[in-house]
């Protein structure tokens, strides 16, 4: 099994963002989201996300809270906060100027 | 970062810190969760239930330490581990109660004794004075002569106040003592007469009322007073309509216009300020010099540019009028120096000594902490052993020392709280500002802040010694104890080291004071002060209208006195030694007029009465004493002191030659010559001196000189009683025993060197027990050995050798150490010692003894415990 491309620094955080700005989602969910809207390309390990989880509430971009999921068992739920939409914004712009530098220079051509 | 972002943020660290268990439990539930559709997945792949769980496990990558991951970011590590460290110190705290209350006791009266230095420091030097912007505050000093604190005559401050540039304004105060009258009883006040402009400089209104105006400066408007905050008390009852109420001073109505803010008093303890006024006639005077002159700054101007400027101005005046003027230069001083100058070099030779008591302290902690060390070295081992990292365990044992030096620190400031009441009634009144001496924000913050300084000190190398990395090697060794310890025995002896050298720095230092105490107590004033009452009077308008009238009461009392029981001699003088007070006139020599007008000779000047002699037991060397027929209607006489006679008469005979006294018409002929003697203090120079009989020139102000024969103080009713006698309506006051004045003007001194002494004390008393911690450690760590050296032979005697030895090796090096250092320190404190030189050979010997005998006894402690050693007893135990 070839091993998952190791994610950029702090893409990860991106990531999640982005997908919790569509809705509010529990780990399991975020995870399958992650590996269904890439196909499999991205691939976090189960236990990697959780501290990533953490780290974005402890500052406070996103909240949680405990609901019902759809198996009936609670789970805990996290929602984007209007400075983790900013945070979003910011990150967005950040990583599309970092992917079209990145690509500018992908190709050039050799000669 | 926002609000908003504290918002979300500050519920969770809150959440974390003391919701512990439910975050845990969240944390829990949520991985779990996971967990378990991940296990579902894998059994809805085809997994059996097993199977499925045990890739689950492995997909999470090691679910412990992913919730370690979790916990990490919730930021509150540190208060975690600390709050943890806190209670294990706690726990370690109570189990060893007898080393947690002597690590608190030493650091609680180390650290007390530093704050009290601090507290006086910060209350004299540090803290500002209670002037708006004090810093632009300066005192105008006139220098003339050996006298850097000169004051200056009218004409004089009037050319400084027109033509300098530096000040914003300047004013003059001359101080006196009035008789009040008019209120219930007769009172003598002291009184300031101030330029109207003196409050607006200092920057301090009344509290009710308003300060002088400049048209009050003038003769026949001045007849206005502002009073003291205290007077306004005890005279006034703080009656709210004082204002506008009058009262007599010396005879002469005056009416209040104001009272200052309570606390406010200036020059020095003052009851109440008039308007300084000058007579036509005063306005060009520049032989009487009395005026304090003080100043503001102008924003921006130095006190080197000011200083500059009012010298070439006094230059000028000396050239100008040379008469009156030459030899006399100009001294700036700002408040804060002129108020503590005498005293600033005690108090950070002080302050060097507190710290290093505070440090032999560190060093004894340390100490302890070490032996102790060694005791959990097993422990820490095997934390090692697990995994701690090396950094947690220096964190949890320096918040352990941390903790120790907190409780120190808030004992020592309950210490402190005493200490300076102490000082405040014990210590002498003529030290400024030793009443404001408080525990403010600053000295607070001064007592946390060395208290943590002092945790690092004594708490750092413990903790790099017991958790350095080559530990395991400990684990290894077993139970052999005497080898692990040799690094801290070698750590340890040097802590001694250091605190045997510091302590005899102290001794030393201590030791020179001291010595100069009793040389300066030794030193004869010239005159017996004991048994010698004296009091002071100031008769006053409208009873007393002229010299003469002063002059007839003086006589009359001491009539009356002389036929007191108990009363030897008695004398009047217009101003005592060591009161403080000192006039000092120019003189001619009739014959041999000043060949350079700076030439002029100067000399204090008395007037004292027939029996003043005696009643101080003042020799009269040659010639003849005044006597009753001394009078105006008889020619003009002195007396004049041996050294006047040698300075100025140095070939011939001074009586029979004349002397012309500033301010006087007649010239006087010398009749006698008296001993010399000590006027402001024990060890200040011996000035020429020049007296005149009191019948012939009398001042206002006199004071009463009685010689007893038994316990003065015993005598004060009676003498009182006879006083009232002569003129019941005559306050009396200053009445003090000449050894009273005496004492007064060694007090600061006497302060300093009781707390240097006591510093000294307290350290030798730390160096001890160092030294006995040690060597008691040494005997333990070392029963061993002794007992396999008793097994084969060694006598009693070798084995005390060898522990003493030991313990006098460390001493002596310490010693050694000491000496050195001392030689180098004490010089700083040249000033402060009298009649010794700070590298006076005996003082150095005899602290030197005095600590090695005090180290061989703390060492025999243990040496007897090691010649008790019972070989057997000693080999089994192994």
């Amino acid at each position: 099994m070839s091993k998952p491309t190791d994610l950029v620094q702090g893409t990860l955080d991106l990531l999640i963002l982005k997908i919790l700005a569509l809705e509010p989602l529990h780990g399991w969910a975020i995870g399958q989201r992650l590996k269904q809207v890439s196909g499999e390309t991205l691939q976090v390990s189960d236990g990697s996300l959780y501290p990533a989880l953490h780290k974005l509430e402890q500052e406070g971009w996103i909240k949680a809270e405990w609901k019902p999921s759809e198996n009936n068992r609670r789970a805990k739920f996290y929602t984007l906060t209007r400075p983790g939409r900013k945070q979003l914004e910011q990150e967005t712009a950040n990583w599309n100027r970092l992917s079209a530098a990145i690509s500018l220079i992908v190709q050039l051509k050799e000669v | 970062m926002g609000i908003e972002h504290w918002m979300y943020t500050l519920p969770l660290r809150l959440r974390s810190l003391f919701r512990r268990e439910r975050v845990e439990a969240e944390l829990d539930e949520e991985m779990r969760y996971h967990l378990d559709r991940l296990i579902e997945a894998n059994v809805a792949a085809g997994m059996s239930e097993e199977e499925a769980r045990f890739a689950a496990l492995r997909a999470m990558h090691g679910l412990e330490q992913r919730k370690e991951e979790c916990r990490d970011m919730r930021r509150v590590r540190v208060i975690e581990n600390l709050s943890q460290d806190f209670r294990f110190a706690l726990r370690m705290m109570m189990k060893n109660p007898l080393f947690t209350v002597v690590v608190v006791v030493t650091l609680a009266l180390s650290l007390s004794a530093t704050t009290v230095v601090f507290s006086v420091v910060n209350a004299l030097l540090l803290r500002s004075l209670p002037y708006n912007n004090a810093d632009q505050l300066v005192m105008l000093w006139s220098v003339f002569k050996s006298n850097n604190k000169a004051y200056a005559s009218v004409a004089n401050f009037r050319e400084w106040q027109e033509r300098n540039n530096s000040f914003q304004s300047l004013a003059a105060c001359d101080m006196l003592k009035l008789n009040l009258t008019g209120t219930d009883r007769p009172e003598v006040v002291d009184v300031a007469l101030v330029s109207a402009n003196l409050f607006s400089l200092l920057g301090v209104q009344p509290e009710r009322g308003r300060s002088f105006q400049p048209e009050e400066e003038q003769p026949g408007n001045n007849h206005v007073v502002v009073i003291s905050n205290s007077l306004w008390q005890s005279r006034f009852g703080a009656d709210a309509n004082v204002l506008g109420r009058t009262f007599q001073l010396d005879g002469d109505s005056y009416t209040v216009i104001g009272v200052m803010p309570p606390g406010f008093s200036y020059p020095e303890k003052i009851d109440l300020w008039l308007p300084l006024s000058f007579l036509p006639e005063e306005l060009a005077d520049r032989g009487y010099n009395h005026l304090l002159v003080v100043g503001r700054l102008k924003p921006g101007v130095e006190l080197r540019q000011a200083q500059a400027e009012m010298s070439a101005l006094a230059d000028t005046q000396a050239r100008q009028y040379p008469n009156e003027n030459a030899g006399r230069g100009m001294r700036l001083l700002t408040f804060q120096d002129n108020l503590v100058g005498d005293i600033r070099m005690a108090l950070w030779v002080l302050t060097g000594a507190v710290f290093f008591v505070l440090l032999i302290a560190c060093a004894n902690v340390a100490n302890l902490l070490m032996a102790r060390a060694t005791t959990r070295q097993k422990e820490i081992a095997i934390r090692i052993g697990v995994g701690a990292s090396r950094g947690r365990l220096i964190q949890q044992l320096l918040t352990e020392s941390l903790l120790l030096s907190m409780l120190g620190a808030l004992l020592g400031l309950l210490l402190t709280k005493g200490g300076i009441q102490i000082l405040k009634s014990f210590g002498p009144a003529n030290i400024p500002r030793l009443n404001e001496v408080a525990i403010d924000a600053r000295v607070l913050a001064f007592t946390l802040g060395v208290s943590l300084l002092t945790a690092i000190i004594f708490g750092l190398k413990p903790a790099l010694q017991t958790t350095r990395p080559d530990i395991n090697e400990w684990l290894k060794d077993g139970q052999r104890t005497s080898t692990a310890g040799s690094g801290f025995e070698r750590v340890r002896n040097w802590l001694v080291v250091t605190e045997v050298a510091l302590a005899l720095i102290l001794l030393i230092g201590a030791g020179l004071l001291i010595k100069s105490f009793m040389r300066l107590w030794q030193v004869e004033p010239g005159f017996n002060p004991n048994n010698v009452l004296t009091m002071s009077i100031s008769p006053s308008p409208p009873k007393y209208n002229s010299q003469a009238d002063v002059a007839a009461l003086c006589r009359r009392l001491l009539d009356q006195l002389k036929t007191t029981p108990n009363v030897e001699a008695v004398g009047v003088v217009n101003q005592l030694p060591f009161s403080g007070r000192n006039l000092g006139l120019n003189f001619t020599i009739v014959g041999q007029p000043p060949t350079r007008p700076e030439d002029t000779a100067s000399a204090n000047y008395r007037l004292i009465s027939p029996g003043y002699l005696q009643a101080l037991t003042i020799p009269l060397k040659r010639g003849r004493d005044f006597n009753e027929h001394d009078t105006r209607e008889s020619p003009p006489v002195a007396l004049i002191n041996e050294a006047l006679a040698k300075r100025y008469f140095p070939n011939e005979d001074p009586i029979g030659k004349q002397l012309n006294v500033e301010g006087q018409q007649a010239p006087r002929e010398i009749i006698g010559i008296i001993g010399d003697l000590k006027q402001i203090k024990l060890d200040g120079e011996v000035r020429p001196e020049i007296y005149v009989p009191f019948l012939q020139f009398t001042v206002f102000s006199m004071s009463l000189v009685v010689r007893t024969s038994s316990d003065p103080s015993s005598l004060t009713s009676s003498i009182l009683q006879q006083i009232s006698r002569v003129d019941p309506d005559q306050p009396v006051f200053r009445v003090k025993t000449m050894d009273q004045y005496l004492g007064e003007s060694m007090g600061p001194r006497r302060l300093s060197t009781t707390l240097l002494g006591a510093f000294a004390a307290f350290a030798l008393l730390l160096a001890a027990i160092g030294v006995y911690s040690v060597m008691n450690y040494l005997v333990s760590q070392r029963r061993h050995e002794i007992g396999i050296r008793m097994a084969l032979g060694a006598s009693q005697r070798e084995i005390l050798k060898l522990v003493v030895g030991q313990g006098m090796w460390i001493s002596l090096l310490g010693i050694g150490f000491g000496i050195a250092a001392a030689l180098l320190l004490t010089r700083i404190m040249t000033s402060l010692l009298y009649g010794i030189t700070p590298s006076d050979p005996l003082t150095y010997i005899a602290n030197s003894l005095m600590l090695l005998a005090v180290a061989l006894l703390a060492c025999l402690i243990p040496a007897r415990r090691a010649m008790s050693v019972d070989p057997i007893i000693a080999l089994r135990y192994q």
